[in-house]
């Protein structure tokens, strides 16, 4: 029975937690590793949650928590991750991938949550435990920076 | 378009099917009590070290009696051992024993397995002090024929705990490829060859001994055997024939040895004439034949039965020097010793004391002496102790024996090393603590792992040089004591093109441990060696040796040659790695232009069979200067733009 249930909230969040880990680290087998951490708590902690919305938001926030955890460790901070196996198709999205490590990583997850997930400042604001005015703040930052590294590399086309 | 392309990517991304699936084992067993250390990667990068390790400071004696559960004790939730495990679930069957793989944590070039063992036919023939004999052989090909110290593979057994009741062991091996080997998610071929089991020891026999003058007898020559044989095939005689005193010493069959007539022989050693003498009290089959002085040292001699053919159980004997009225406190010591198992060092200082040393021998169909007879065979042996007899009275002498029990177990298992990177762990170097050079410091929950250079002898000490270690957390200093035997040392030597002198140094690493609470490796913020204190994470050198090491280029030495050569020695130095060489002086900036790398290093293990392997090869890159120079006035060398000062000088 609870096998059954793993089953189903790791398929129904595991997108999710993945692209957000992915988003924060732009590393594959860092966000593989955050990954599994995530869904671990998730046992440990088994919350309960009200509705749908609250549940993504509880994955979300859990993996922005285990990322934080990635930058702390001393090899990482020494380390650059290299492109492990990454799936990514055409030049534009690699491109966009390179640029997109350039960006500071407060910045990168309020692009992610808004572009990606669609969601509300106020959502993200709750989600990385900030004020939505910071988010919103954020968001236009990184709006700027992208735009500056983009026309910079000449790929404000992409 | 940022968005379109945006979306675009991650669509891509999603989880793989197999990282779906280990998270769902993961989860499960973390309901079923398990915990898994998190991610089960390797990280491919530019520093891929991994550590595990768990203190040896778990508290089993307070799970022993849960035994059979001691799969349950290593992985029992605050178990510093279990969650730095990786579970493994492996198990074999041979001769009646049973083994069972527990676990295994591993670094990039070490790991542990615990792993139990039962006499599953209740013979009683494991203990707590049973010593484990294994092969081990990772992916099939290291080390070659899964011999210890070939490659620079190194690994030792023990039993942990051992429960009478199952008749079960838990035991531990260690593996360590001394950086030679990446072992992160090989598979392991473990065969269990046999256990060797004390049975019963004398710890303590003091022996009376004179000080008269003692009959000796020549020594005429040497057995000699053929390759892996244990029976001697010949013999040489020690020291040639008169007339005759050039040449090789002559080797004699041994039927051609019982026909020669070595009249007028004159003898280089000697060894103590034997008597009927008195059987050793506790060891009825030994028996002390002599004692005296002979060679200029004070000689012991025993007869030992040996070990015929592969008599089973079989006594070992020998005989400790110690100064007068400290014999049975190094008695006690030793017994202690052994008690916490391992080769120890102390142990070995004790049995050297006064620079022991023995001489094994026979005597051939004419009463003539012939020394190195087999280790099974029965013979004389003397045991030589540097003492001269004006302090004979200073020193005392105690023999202990044990008899040992030999059991084949002939098990053998496979399982996978996982590719783990626990949360505790962190990895840094090379650096230089004061003057101490250290290329890798491994902070684990298993105790401190530091690598390098034994020592150097030119600009800076090594890993040989450590006395005291300890961690930095905040306020607080965690001392770190060495774990004996931990040290593993590989010498090279090298040439240079030039005809230079060997160059013979030694790399490897050494393990401590702490009495303390096992440090969290994020909270450490320094390093302490011998009272030198580096900060954590170190800042880049930006010139000097350890700058030139942190940029990938283990370089130990520039000499400048002359008024025109310079001579860079390193490990593995060549032109991709030297890009530009630089020398200033006066003022000046002189290029300098490779003459190609010369020399090369072949790696000895501790066998000292000569092999070569792709690491440590020393070699020396030499260099010529666009212009001449006077050497006085050279006040450094850049290499690929590092500023190097300390340079040593040749004439040519």
């Amino acid at each position: 029975m609870e096998d059954r249930k793993d089953e189903e909230v790791v398929a129904r969040q595991g997108p999710s937690v993945f692209r957000l880990a992915f988003a924060q680290l732009r590393s594959k087998s860092d966000a593989e590793d955050v990954f599994q951490e995530v869904f671990l708590r998730y046992v440990e902690k088994t919350p309960e949650f009200e509705s749908s919305e609250h549940e993504k938001a509880w994955f979300l926030r859990v993996t922005l928590n285990c990322c934080r955890n990635v930058w702390r460790a001393p090899w990482h901070r020494r380390n650059v991750p290299l492109e492990d196996g990454l799936p990514f198709e055409t030049r534009d999205q690699w491109d966009l991938h390179q640029e997109l490590l350039r960006l500071p990583q407060k910045y990168r997850v309020v692009l992610h949550l808004f572009y990606w997930e669609d969601m509300p400042t106020e959502e993200i604001a709750r989600i990385t435990g900030c004020s939505p005015a910071a988010v919103r703040k954020r968001l236009e930052r990184a709006r700027g920076m992208m735009k500056e590294i983009l026309e910079e590399e000449g790929l404000e086309n992409v | 378009m940022f968005r379109q392309t945006y979306d675009s990517m991650n669509r891509q991304l999603v989880p793989e099917k197999q990282l779906v699936e280990t998270t769902l084992r993961y989860m499960e067993d973390a309901r079923n009590g398990i915990r898994w250390v998190a991610p089960v990667r390797h990280k491919r990068g530019l520093s891929t070290v991994v550590a595990l390790a768990v203190v040896l400071c778990i508290s089993l004696t307070a799970v022993a009696a849960a035994v059979p559960g001691f799969r349950e004790m290593l992985f029992q939730s605050g178990s510093a051992v279990g969650e730095s495990l990786t579970p493994v679930l492996a198990e074999a069957e041979n001769n009646g024993f049973r083994l069972e793989v527990l676990g295994t944590m591993n670094t990039e070039d070490t790991f542990s397995v615990y792993f139990t063992l039962q006499d599953t036919e209740g013979k009683d023939r494991l203990s707590k002090s049973t010593m484990l004999d294994s092969i081990v052989q990772l992916n099939g090909d290291y080390p070659e024929d899964g011999v210890q110290r070939a490659q620079g593979a190194q690994w030792y057994e023990r039993v942990l705990e051992y429960d009478p009741a199952t008749q079960t062991a838990l035991c531990r091996l260690d593996f360590d490829s001394n950086g030679t080997y990446d072992v992160s998610g090989s598979t392991v071929k473990l065969n269990l060859v046999q256990g060797t089991r004390t049975i019963e020891t004398q710890d303590y026999i003091p022996l009376e001994v004179g000080s008269s003058e003692s009959e000796t007898l020549p020594v005429y020559g040497h057995y000699g055997y053929a390759e892996g044989d244990e029976t001697p095939t010949y013999i040489r005689l020690d020291g040639p024939l008169p007339p005759a005193k050039t040449g090789r010493c002559p080797e004699y069959s041994l039927s051609e040895w019982e026909d020669m007539d070595f009249t007028g022989f004159e003898a280089n050693f000697h060894v103590l004439k034997p008597s009927d003498g008195y059987t050793l009290p506790g060891a009825e089959d030994i028996r002390i034949t002599a004692s005296g002085f002979v060679n200029g040292k004070f000689g012991i001699q025993a007869y030992l039965p040996g070990k015929s053919g592969y008599s089973n159980p079989y006594t070992d004997f020998d005989i400790i020097c110690a100064e007068a009225g400290k014999g049975r406190e190094i008695a006690e010591r030793m017994i202690e010793l052994r008690k916490e198992g391992g080769n120890s060092e102390e142990i070995y200082q004790y049995r050297s004391f006064k620079s022991a040393s023995m001489i094994s021998f026979d005597l051939d169909s004419k009463g003539r002496t012939v020394a190195g007879p087999g280790y099974n065979a029965p013979g004389y042996t003397d045991f030589l102790f540097e003492i001269n007899p004006n302090e004979l009275e200073n020193y005392e002498f105690f023999a202990y024996t044990i008899t040992r029990e030999e059991t084949d177990i002939g098990t053998q298992i496979e399982f996978p090393l996982g590719e783990a990177l626990p949360d505790s762990l962190a990895v840094y170097g090379p650096m230089l603590v004061g003057d101490v050079r250290i290329d890798k410091l491994e902070i684990t929950p298993m105790g401190v792992f530091i690598s390098g250079y034994r020592d150097d002898e030119v600009h800076y000490k090594g890993v040989g040089s450590i006395r005291d270690v300890e961690l930095v957390c905040g306020d607080t200093i965690v001392p770190y004591r060495v774990l004996k035997n931990s040290g593993y040392f590989e010498s090279q030597r090298s040439l240079t093109g030039y005809g230079e002198c060997i160059t013979t140094y030694m790399v490897g690493s050494v393990r401590y441990l702490t009495d303390a609470q096992p440090v969290d490796a994020k909270e450490v913020t320094a390093l302490r060696i011998n009272g030198v204190e580096k900060e954590l994470p170190g800042t880049n050198a930006s010139e000097g040796y350890e700058a030139l090491w942190q940029a990938g280029m283990d370089i130990r030495e520039v000499t400048l040659m002359g008024t025109d050569g310079l001579r860079i020695t390193g490990t593995n130095v060549n032109a991709e790695k030297i890009q530009t060489v630089q020398v200033l002086c006066e003022g000046e900036t002189i290029d300098a232009d490779s003459e190609g790398s010369f020399g090369g290093g072949t790696a000895y293990a501790w066998t000292q069979e000569p092999e070569e392997t792709n690491a440590n090869k020393s070699q020396s890159a030499h260099y010529r200067l666009q212009k001449t120079v006077d050497p006085d006035k050279v006040t450094g060398v850049e290499i690929n733009g590092i500023l190097i000062t300390e340079i040593g000088q040749t004439k040519f």
